[in-house]
């Protein structure tokens, strides 16, 4: 296992590991049962060739610019640059809102009750900061730490849960047919392997495609034992209705103990999330500032990002966005704009592969496909897709708004050395 | 005039604001302890007013609680006079 693999793993793994992504998947094991793993099987085979697409050696064309460059040569600079915009900001904003108050209350109740929950949140938050204020190679250092103490934590519960359920794996119901062709289980699990669309947040962490797939794998492994150790532990009905499920299945499995190590792992995880989303806005905005001008951002710009992010989540909790139900809109609606975007990545590296005459297959307009059926059915499916829908189109709108007053106002013209790997100057 | 119409303006204002806190002490504060004795009473009700995440996102559930959606407090239209209400939001 090299420096290399446990830097990529440790930026992939972010949002894979987070509370949020236990609960969609204690949610979805207790609505569709053992037929749920079926759909995580197709899940991590979907994201594995996407992944695997993705990272392709062949499409590396643009060193400097990988996401951002691939992105404009198919389907434009502007809707590239509000694509971009639109979904890692919304991520970066939303869910760190959501899940920091999630693990204030982790806290609170579980560990020390005289500590305020938002004032734990703000402690957390403070903590990335200060990690992105000393150096974004920092950042990816300590994500390595986060991830695997969130692996740890569930490992432990997962080794102390399993044995209880070996004996009872005979009478492990089989699902059934209508559970097997149901989209919402595979779109969903899609939606829980995101991430492998980070690519190299600093120089060390080079990883070809089969390091995504394998940080896929492990991410993939533990989700398979977790689904059948909640399952186990915990009646499919309770694990669906709760809205915290993790936590009931930590608890079954070893009491108070068990809540504490879930707690430990809701809080890394939520660091996790936090600093990994942080890395992707940032790696993404370097990306795009690459292909406008021979120099990307520079480390204190980056900075001043990261305190405009810090800030703007600090002042969502005060103003009490967390106790709105508009923000679970919000982060539904971010991580709708996470999938569209990974549908664009794929059609994007297919017409690039078919410009190169190198993929006689059509793999990649087929995930592209995929991707648009899944953003159209979980969009679809919720109970105000008006909402839902209306908030995605909005966010779009103003970062098509803001990035064409910006081409604009600045004149900027896209890096030369982007137009020549385009093939636009010879 | 001018000055004067803006110093009855303050007076108003800061009344008002005074009248607001009299108004919001006449009701009671219940301690855990209290409610706990008195949990099983008939004619007690818990309404949870914690909304989102600050409901979703916690473990400690008042069983028998009643929720309700934003700031509809029509919930309590429900219940007669003589029923003693339990605001928990924390």
């Amino acid at each position: 296992m090299t420096v290399s693999f446990l830097l990529v793993s440790g930026c992939i793994l972010a949002w894979m590991l987070s509370p949020e992504a236990l609960i969609i998947l204690g949610n979805s094991i207790g609505v569709a049962g053992a037929g749920f793993f079926l759909s995580l099987g197709g899940g991590l085979v979907v994201s594995s060739l996407a992944a695997a697409l993705l990272h392709k050696p062949n499409l590396n064309s643009y060193p400097d610019s990988p996401t951002f460059g691939k992105l404009a040569d198919a389907i434009g600079v502007v809707p590239a640059m509000a694509m971009l915009l639109a979904s890692r900001l919304c991520l970066v904003l939303f869910l760190p809102t959501g899940m920091l108050v999630t693990a204030g209350f982790a806290f609170n109740e579980t560990v020390w009750y005289r500590f305020p929950a938002f004032a734990f949140s703000a402690v957390l938050l403070a903590c990335i900061l200060v990690l992105h204020l000393i150096s974004r190679r920092i950042a990816v250092m300590v994500q390595v730490f986060f991830v695997g103490v969130t692996v740890v934590c569930l490992l432990v519960l997962i080794a102390a849960g399993l044995p209880a359920l070996l004996p009872g794996l005979s009478t492990l119901s089989l699902p059934v047919l209508s559970v097997i062709f149901s989209p919402t289980g595979l779109f969903i699990a899609l939606l829980l392997f995101l991430g492998y669309d980070q690519t190299r947040p600093v120089e060390e962490a080079k990883q070809g495609a089969a390091g995504v797939v394998g940080a896929l794998m492990i991410g993939g492994a533990v989700y398979a034992l977790w689904a059948a150790v909640s399952l186990g532990h915990v009646p499919g009905e309770t694990l669906a209705a709760s809205t915290l499920p993790h936590v009931l299945v930590a608890r079954e499995i070893l009491g108070h103990s068990g809540s504490m190590i879930m707690t430990i792992a809701v809080i890394s995880g939520t660091c996790g999330v936090v600093n990994g989303l942080f890395l992707l806005a940032n790696t993404s905005l370097r990306h795009m500032s690459v292909a406008f001008s021979p120099r990307p951002l520079s480390a204190n710009q980056e900075r001043v990002f990261s305190v405009l992010y810090s800030a703007s989540i600090g002042l969502a909790l005060a103003a009490g966005l967390a106790g709105s139900s508009q923000l679970e809109t919000f982060i539904h609606g971010s991580l709708l704009l996470w999938l569209l975007t990974v549908a664009m990545l794929c059609y994007a590296a297919a017409r690039r592969l078919r410009k190169l005459k190198r993929s006689p297959l059509p793999l990649g307009y087929s995930l592209c496909a995929l991707y648009l059926a899944a953003v159209l059915w979980l969009a679809t499916t919720v109970d105000e897709p008006g909402v839902l829908i209306m908030f995605c189109l909005v966010a779009l709108s103003i970062a098509a708004l803001l990035s064409s007053l910006w081409l604009l106002v600045t004149g900027r013209r896209l890096n030369p050395r982007l137009l020549y790997d385009q093939g636009e100057i010879q | 005039m001018k000055s004067m119409k803006r110093l009855l303006l303050w007076t108003l204002a800061i009344n008002l604001f005074f009248v607001a806190s009299l108004s919001a002490a006449t009701v009671g504060l219940m301690d855990k302890d209290t409610l706990l004795e008195q949990l099983d009473a008939e004619n007690l009700v818990i309404l949870d007013a914690r909304q989102g995440r600050d409901w979703t996102a916690s473990t400690f559930k008042i069983k028998g609680a009643v929720r309700f959606e934003g700031r509809d407090f029509s919930v309590v239209d429900a219940y007669p006079p003589e029923t003693t209400l339990v605001l928990y939001c924390a």
